[in-house]
């Protein structure tokens, strides 16, 4: 029921000024020691590992986004740092100090939920003071701080506020402000944003990567959405079947996503398998005409014969309008950001996306070809490529 | 977190060992005192048994059904519309709980004269089922309203906007959400109706018996001990087996739920007004004009209306020595010992609630219903096993003032646990955890969430084990000490001789224990804090 | 000591014993006589009492039988008429007597009430008696023991298969009887099974007051109830015990009984209070039977009673 606020509200969506309140330390400009690291983790339910020998680290004040399909075990292995899941080997530990035998409750992570479980029986300032009064912090400091953290998640004056009246954005931000007030060491936030409409969406994630930036806050962003993953994250860990895949910058992953699975899920184009021939040479025949093969892709895992490797057609690979190319079917024309985008069809090929001039139609014909600086080489990943990845 | 799960069966070992001792100790006491294998199989093979046990069983469902039947719409209206005089229609459905049997019997059958239908109505079938409903209207409508009201009604509008009609809604999304609750408390109520004494000996007549009056008919009538036994082993296995098959079935239907503090709603539309006057109408008429009959006839002495019975009740002195004290004292005790039998019960219930909420385990389930057994019990039985076994020290209680609140305790405690656990069992596990993760202990996880969430659950368990403690009068009058008589008790006595005044005292006094009762169950519920204001 | 529910005493009476004797007095109270005895039958290894007080001749031979008591022979005893005194052993002590008899409501009966039991049978009382359960209730088993007594083993059943087809409704307990069916509780039934000191209670607790009561007693067919105390084996306090049963049938607690359990007092010495001597009934030839006879059928013929009239 998330109705619609009433009374003065403040826009959630501006951001609040000046900065934040001085009570919010910021963590030291460089953190010394090491934040969390994670070796070997193994989590079992039922007899099936739902994490399998994961290792991952988190270096202190860095925002770490943990990118993955549902149901790849992110929200298990957010549990698991929590102490809300026991594992059933390896180690967790902060600052070099393992975790395993720490209860939920003397860790100090802030943990944001999914479906923000606030307190029905509690108003949004006691909700936002739960940590604190935890932490017997006397009531006149933790009434100040649940005043600057509201006022930092733009809910100033909302104490008295029921947590049933709330939408949904604004319930999501006193779940962020509750996490967030007991200046946790890291912050762990499972989907947050799932349920938000896109503007909302967008302006919170802007909201909260300012935030947790000006606090220095370490934090685990867990999401399946890779445009959420790369706004907020300094660094990306794509995780894939209870293990982490692969840790990088967004953009390292999106300029070079290294396999068609990565690729696949992170939605940059289209996975074109050879069929063909060798391509030593880094000369390729492709439906789309031929292609030379750019440098870059010196150094990936030679392809010396035709399975071992595939290339993501990326949209900016498709031109269209050059004398020499192959007749192409367009549809599906519709516009992404400030650009249209097409899908092309060409007999015997998988459909490949191209941008277009406004004004494009469905069922037109274009010249179509491949310009090689939008062509990515990768690893083939045939086998687990699944259909579900597409949809993602 | 493995190692913390020995906690909740700490929390229990209270309560457990308050039932150990107060109930399983002296029942088995008494049943091996008088165990005779001879006469059990004797006793048991005897048709008239299977008689006795089919008529004790069958009513027993009827009665529950019927009554399930009459109280959900109200605890409908009462969970879902926000109405002037809620609280009040709240607690005024508590009273008839209290009522000795003799009293309603004689509001029944005045009732029935005015209808003319007193000889048709009169020792028959339909005057046992009346009575149970009129008993135990209040214990369905207060406790499923109690839980249905902190329910998101979220998917009945999903369900409705998908096109379902009202009923429909109703029988595919509201009745599955509320079958823990209703499950629970239809147990007590079954259980009710299935150890019924009074009822089944003053309006069902001579003819009709059940197994609680045959075992008391052969332990205090004919002193057969051995045939009582035989028949209370026979209970007893009944019992059980109704216990384990409700509890069972009932946590298999727990579900998470996202809980409120109370989703009641103004009255709007002609709807609302209809559903609301037509639930009211039936209140009325299953408990306000039998209570209404009870009244009218306190206020009448020698042919007119005054409060001359009020009054005699206030002078005490001489005529009414039956009562050993005055009436004002039968008050006092009745008042000291429901307060104590509260606090355990609650208390108790509180804690075992907590140690079963959530554990699907078969153990946390045979913990539960355990608590169910006394409700399912001979109070003469346990009477007789109180006196027989806690006889020595430490446990020489056989004089003691604690046996009476004792007693009412462990009637009460299954109301407590029964309203609290669907509640706790539906707090959604991610609160838990959110609270642990802000740093809350377990101890303080529980205080902090289950607490304040089972708080309206507590509320209704605790107006009960008031009710029960208030009215109870098969067992206290086994361990009462005759200075210190309660209310029900003191009505017993007045009814006990000839003369219109002693009866229209009696009647006066059933008044004041109704007007008690409603008090009392009031000042509860309003020590339920009121929403979340709470910063 | 331990008694029954239906035991009141004055304010004082037992304090003034506790003052003169330095003894202090615990009650103890069963439901009914029944479950007292039950009481005492199951605790007897360890007794809940020195003292119990209200058994009476329906319960005395199972009372007997099990070995409950430790005989006493009161000084006092010597005042109590032989007739009452069952027990030659000494075991148990009467201490008040009563006696079960037809009440009818004077305004009901036309002037004309029944004389006699066979006359309570008649088809002009059709429909106008209740009576209670032999099986559930004290009153009720006197009753059928009166007509046991009157009509002898041959005839009792007879009489109350005229009973059943003159309509006689039978109640659980004799308050269900008295306040639920007989007129005095707004009842249409004009003859009730009762006790013959029932009127006494009607004048007291008459409302308005009135100094005749609305009820008379049928003197024929009444059962002589008599109410024992006897000194359980096992008490701790043996003299307190005797000193007790000894008090019991002082003229200071014998005379207090009558207003109370509107029961006669089984002394001889005792004065009755002027109100219950002028409205109590006296049987002059209440019915009885031998306690053995009694504790040897009694469940014979309640089960022959409930084929009789409930099937």
């Amino acid at each position: 029921m998330n109705e619609p606020t009433t009374g003065p509200a403040p826009s959630p969506l501006e951001p609040p000024e000046p900065g934040p309140p001085s009570s919010f330390r910021r963590r030291p400009e460089s953190s010394p020691g090491e934040g969390l690291t994670i070796r070997d983790l193994t989590v079992s339910l039922g007899g099936s590992d739902l994490l399998a020998d994961l290792d991952l680290s988190v270096r202190r004040g860095e925002i770490l986004a943990l990118l993955g399909p549902s149901g790849c075990g992110k929200t298990t292995l957010l549990r698991t740092i929590a102490g809300l899941q026991a594992p059933a080997g390896g180690s967790v530990s902060w600052a070099g100090e393992d975790q395993r035998s720490v209860p939920a409750h003397r860790r100090r992570f802030g943990l944001v939920f999914q479906d923000h479980a606030l307190l029905p029986h509690r108003n949004v300032g006691a909700n936002v003071a739960f940590g604190l009064r935890m932490q017997k912090i006397p009531a006149p400091e933790r009434r100040r701080r649940v005043a600057e953290m509201l006022h930092m998640v733009g809910l100033e004056g909302y104490e008295r506020r029921s947590v049933a009246t709330l939408s949904g954005g604004e319930a999501q931000r006193v779940a962020l402000a509750r996490a967030l007030v007991t200046e946790p060491k890291l912050l762990l936030a499972d989907e947050p944003f799932a349920a938000l409409d896109r503007p909302l969406h967008d302006r919170l994630l802007a909201d909260v990567r300012r935030i947790l930036t000006e606090l220095r806050q370490t934090a685990i962003h867990v999401t399946h959405d890779h445009t959420e993953a790369f706004a907020i994250a300094d660094r990306v860990a794509l995780m894939r079947d209870g293990r982490i895949h692969r840790t990088a910058t967004p953009q390292q992953l999106r300029d070079d996503p290294q396999d068609a699975w990565t690729a696949t899920f992170l939605g940059l184009g289209t996975i074109w398998y050879p069929t063909g021939g060798a391509a030593t040479t880094g000369e390729l025949d492709t439906p789309w005409g031929p292609l030379t093969l750019p440098p870059s892709t010196a150094g990936k895992p030679t392809a010396s014969s035709s399975g071992d490797f595939c290339l993501l057609i990326r949209p900016e690979a498709v031109r269209l309008h050059r004398p020499a190319g192959v007749s192409a079917t367009v549809s599906d024309v519709r516009v992404a950001g400030d650009r249209t985008i097409a899908t092309f069809h060409v007999p015997a090929a998988p459909p490949v996306d191209g941008y277009v001039a406004a004004g494009a139609t469905p069922g037109q014909t274009s010249t179509i070809s491949l310009d090689p600086s939008g062509v990515t080489m990768l690893r083939s990943d045939a086998a687990q490529l699944s259909v579900r990845f597409v949809h993602e | 977190m493995r190692s913390r799960r020995l906690a909740p069966a700490a929390l229990a070992a209270l309560p457990a060992a308050f039932i150990g001792i107060f109930f399983l100790y002296p029942l088995v006491g008494v049943l091996v005192r008088s165990f005779d294998a001879g006469t059990l199989l004797a006793t048991w093979r005897n048709p008239i048994t299977a008689d006795v046990l089919w008529f004790t069983t069958w009513q027993a469902f009827a009665s529950t059904g019927l009554c399930l039947v009459v109280a959900l719409p109200t605890a409908a209206v009462l969970a879902r519309l926000r109405f002037r005089g809620r609280r009040l229609v709240h607690a005024l459905l508590v009273v008839p709980f209290v009522l000795p049997t003799v009293v309603v019997a004689a509001a029944f059958l005045s009732l029935m004269d005015r209808f003319g239908l007193a000889d048709r109505f009169h020792h028959t079938v339909w005057a046992i089922l009346a009575a149970h409903v009129f008993f135990n209207y209040a214990v369905i409508a207060r406790s499923v309203a109690a839980y249905w009201s902190q329910l998101d009604p979220a998917p009945e509008q999903a369900a409705a906007v998908l096109g379902a009609s009202p009923l429909r809604v109703f029988g595919a999304v509201t009745l599955p959400r509320l079958a823990p609750a209703i499950g629970a408390v239809s147990a007590i109520v079954f259980l009710f109706n299935f150890t019924s004494f009074g009822v089944i000996l003053i309006l069902g007549g001579p003819r009709r018996a059940t197994l609680d009056t045959e075992i008391w008919r052969f332990a205090v009538q004919r002193l057969e001990f051995d045939t009582a036994a035989a028949l209370a082993l026979l209970q007893l296995l009944c019992v059980l087996v109704l216990v384990v098959g409700a509890t069972l079935w009932q946590r298999r239907r727990h579900i998470a739920e996202r809980l409120r503090t109370d989703t009641a709603r103004r009255v709007r539309g002609s709807a609302d007004r209809v559903l609301l006057a037509g639930t009211l109408g039936v209140a009325a008429a299953v408990v306000g004009l039998p209570l209404a009959m009870l009244v009218e006839r306190s206020l009448r002495s020698g042919g007119t209306y005054t409060l001359e019975n009020y009054r005699r009740l206030g002078q005490g002195g001489e005529r009414l020595q039956a009562l050993f004290v005055s009436p004002l004292a039968a008050i006092r005790h009745s008042l000291e010992f429901a307060a104590t039998a509260t606090a355990i019960a609650t208390v108790g219930g509180l804690l075992v609630a907590l140690a079963v909420s959530g554990r699907r385990k078969r153990g946390a389930a045979a913990l539960e219903g355990a608590f169910l057994v006394p409700l399912g019990t001979s109070a003469v039985i346990l009477g007789f096993g109180m006196l027989l076994v806690l006889d020595r020290p430490p446990l020489d209680l056989r004089l003691s003032w604690w046996l009476v609140p004792i007693a009412h305790a462990l009637i009460g405690m299954p109301f407590v646990i029964r309203s609290v656990t669907p509640a706790l069992a539906a707090v959604s596990p991610r609160l838990r955890e959110a609270a642990a993760v802000l740093g809350a202990r377990p101890a303080r996880v529980r205080r902090e969430v289950d607490l304040p969430l089972a708080l309206r659950g507590l509320a209704v368990g605790a107006g009960f084990a008031f009710a029960v403690s208030l009215g109870e009068f098969g067992a206290t009058a086994f361990v009462v000490r005759p200075e210190r008589p309660t209310v029900p008790i003191a009505i017993f006595r007045l009814l006990g001789r000839p003369g219109e005044a002693a009866f229209g005292q009696a009647m006066a006094m059933s008044v004041i224990l109704l007007v008690m009762t409603a008090m009392a169950v009031l000042a509860i519920d309003r020590l339920r804090p009121a929403g979340a204001a709470d910063f | 000591m331990v008694t029954h529910d239906s035991f009141a005493v004055s304010e004082g009476i037992i304090e003034s014993f506790e003052e003169s004797t330095g003894i202090t007095v615990n009650l103890l109270t069963g439901e009914d006589t029944g479950s007292m005895l039950s009481q005492v039958i199951l605790t007897k290894d360890n007794p809940i009492a020195d003292v119990v007080f209200g058994i009476d001749n329906t319960f005395l031979q199972r009372a007997l039988d099990e070995d409950l008591f430790i005989p006493y022979r009161s000084p006092a005893v010597d005042s109590v008429p032989a007739e009452l005194q069952l027990d030659p052993e000494d075991r148990v002590t009467p201490i008040d007597y009563g006696d079960v008899c037809v009440n009818y409501w004077l305004d009901a009966t036309d002037g004309d009430p029944p004389s006699t039991l066979e006359d309570l049978a008649n088809p002009r009382h059709a429909g106008s008696f209740v009576t209670q359960n032999p099986e559930t209730s004290s009153p009720g088993l006197a009753f059928l023991l009166a007509t046991v007594a009157a009509f002898g083993a041959d005839g009792w059943e007879d009489y109350w298969a005229g009973l059943r087809d003159g309509g006689v409704s039978v109640t659980a307990g004799w308050s269900e009887a008295y306040f639920g069916e007989f007129v005095a509780g707004g009842g249409d039934r004009a003859l009730v099974t009762s006790y013959a000191t029932s009127p006494v209670a009607e004048v007291l607790f008459a409302d308005p007051p009135t100094d005749t009561p609305p009820t008379g007693v049928l003197t024929d067919g009444c059962f002589r109830q008599i109410e024992f105390a006897g000194i359980l084996a096992g008490t701790g306090n043996l003299p307190g015990a005797q000193a007790f049963v000894d008090f019991m049938l002082s003229d200071t607690f014998q005379e207090d009984i009558p207003l109370n359990m509107f029961v006669f007092p089984a002394s001889s010495t005792a004065e009755v209070p002027e109100v219950f001597a002028a409205h109590a009934v006296e049987v002059e030839e209440p019915l009885s039977l031998d306690p053995a006879l009694i504790a040897a059928e009694r469940d014979n013929w309640t089960r022959r009673w409930v084929e009789i009239v409930l099937r």
